[in-house]
């Protein structure tokens, strides 16, 4: 026996027109595959509408705020992370870069000697360069006082150097009297 | 949309996750319904729910305010449970997590009912079991959030044809596990959800 297009009409989720629901109604009495599989549609929807909500646990939002700080903790890790081996991954592609560019007359040895004197080099000099700048941090409240008396003091002595230096301007400018004889 | 509604979207877009928490404790019932529905059980579930609802704040620049923020929000939730799904191939719920849950607390008001309700739902959990991770997240979606099949593709990613046909073979699945279930039943076994009193 054939079951379509009931069984169709029965697994869609369609809306039937009277004819069609007559029609339906008529093969299910004599047909008992498409009676069960009627059947067990009813039961399976029975089972379902009459299921309960699940609902989460009390304190649900709280936990989402502390889920999100640790999220938010976690991605600024890993993103440190990236950067640290992306950092890595920069220098050991110059290192390399250079390596093959003097892969001739390379001497290992001397070359790793030389880049850990260079590196040694460079962060005893950043160190230094701190130090100073430390120092002078610390004395600034001593020299400052001193700094503002040369300041204001070299201020003043160019002041009056250029004043003087216009007025001797102005004078040699002048035009000469008329009459006056030149010896 | 409501009102209050777009303020928490718009502050929560400025950075604000005390605003994003007001959504969160809005819609945290139809989020979590659906990731049990379609992880079966409520450590998943919980564990599905906060990380769809952190997923959604992240993405949430690309949320249009044209669409309903809610079935946005299902969406994602969707999504982020049919991958769980694939990746950890729980198609099939894990017996032992519903036996944990199934047994009723001593302090519960009324037990049996409670227990009732848990059998009530591991039948759920047993039809459900064939259904492929998409077929669950549209049956899911057109039952206990009563979603319109233009709804449902919305949500999904799929055209209206696409749902039609899957909410189709879901059904035929769902009838066929219950003809199962009935036919083993009738050669003497016991309904996983009938008491043994009956």
């Amino acid at each position: 026996m054939s079951h379509q297009p009931f069984e169709t009409w029965l697994l869609s989720d369609e809306e039937l027109n009277p004819q069609q629901k007559l029609s339906l109604d008529e093969h299910l009495q004599t047909c008992e595959e498409c009676q069960k599989l009627s059947n067990a549609l009813h039961q399976v929807n029975v089972v379902i509408t009459t299921s309960h909500e699940p609902t989460p646990q009390p304190g649900f939002t709280q936990r989402w705020h502390k889920r999100l700080l640790v999220h938010r903790h976690q991605e600024q890790q890993r993103r440190m992370w990236f950067i640290t081996l992306g950092l890595f991954g920069i220098a050991g592609f110059i290192i390399s870069a250079l390596l093959i560019l003097n892969h001739q007359s390379i001497n290992w040895v001397y070359e790793l000697s030389n880049f850990v004197a260079n590196f040694s080099l460079a962060a005893a000099r950043v160190n230094q360069f701190w130090s100073i700048l430390q120092s002078m941090i610390k004395a600034l409240p001593i020299l400052l006082p001193i700094m503002i008396l040369f300041g204001v003091g070299l201020l003043s002595a160019m002041t009056v150097l250029i004043i003087t230096w216009f007025s001797s301007l102005i004078r040699l400018n002048k035009p000469i009297k008329e009459g006056v004889s030149v010896r | 949309m409501h009102e209050k509604e777009a303020l928490w979207i718009k502050q929560a877009l400025q950075g604000s996750d005390k605003a994003f928490g007001f959504l969160v404790d809005s819609y945290q019932r139809p989020v979590y319904s659906l990731c049990y529905r379609m992880l079966g059980n409520s450590r998943d579930a919980e564990d599905a729910a906060q990380e769809s609802f952190i997923r959604a704040y992240q993405n949430l620049k690309r949320y249009d305010p044209k669409r309903s923020f809610a079935t946005w929000l299902l969406s994602i939730a969707s999504h982020h449970c049919i991958d769980r799904m694939r990746k950890r191939q729980l198609a099939t719920v894990s017996t032992d997590v519903l036996q944990t849950e199934l047994i009723p607390d001593r302090n519960t008001p009324n037990p049996e009912s409670k227990f009732q309700e848990q059998e009530h739902e591991i039948m759920i959990q047993n039809l459900m079991r064939n259904l492929k991770p998409l077929d669950r997240a549209a049956m899911t979606l057109r039952y206990w959030h009563e979603y319109s099949e233009v709804e449902i593709a919305e949500a999904l990613d799929l055209s209206v044809s696409a749902v039609k046909s899957r909410l189709y073979r879901a059904r035929q699945s769902l009838a066929k596990t219950w003809m199962d279930t009935e036919n083993a039943s009738l050669v003497g076994e016991r309904r996983p959800y009938e008491s043994p009193a009956f």
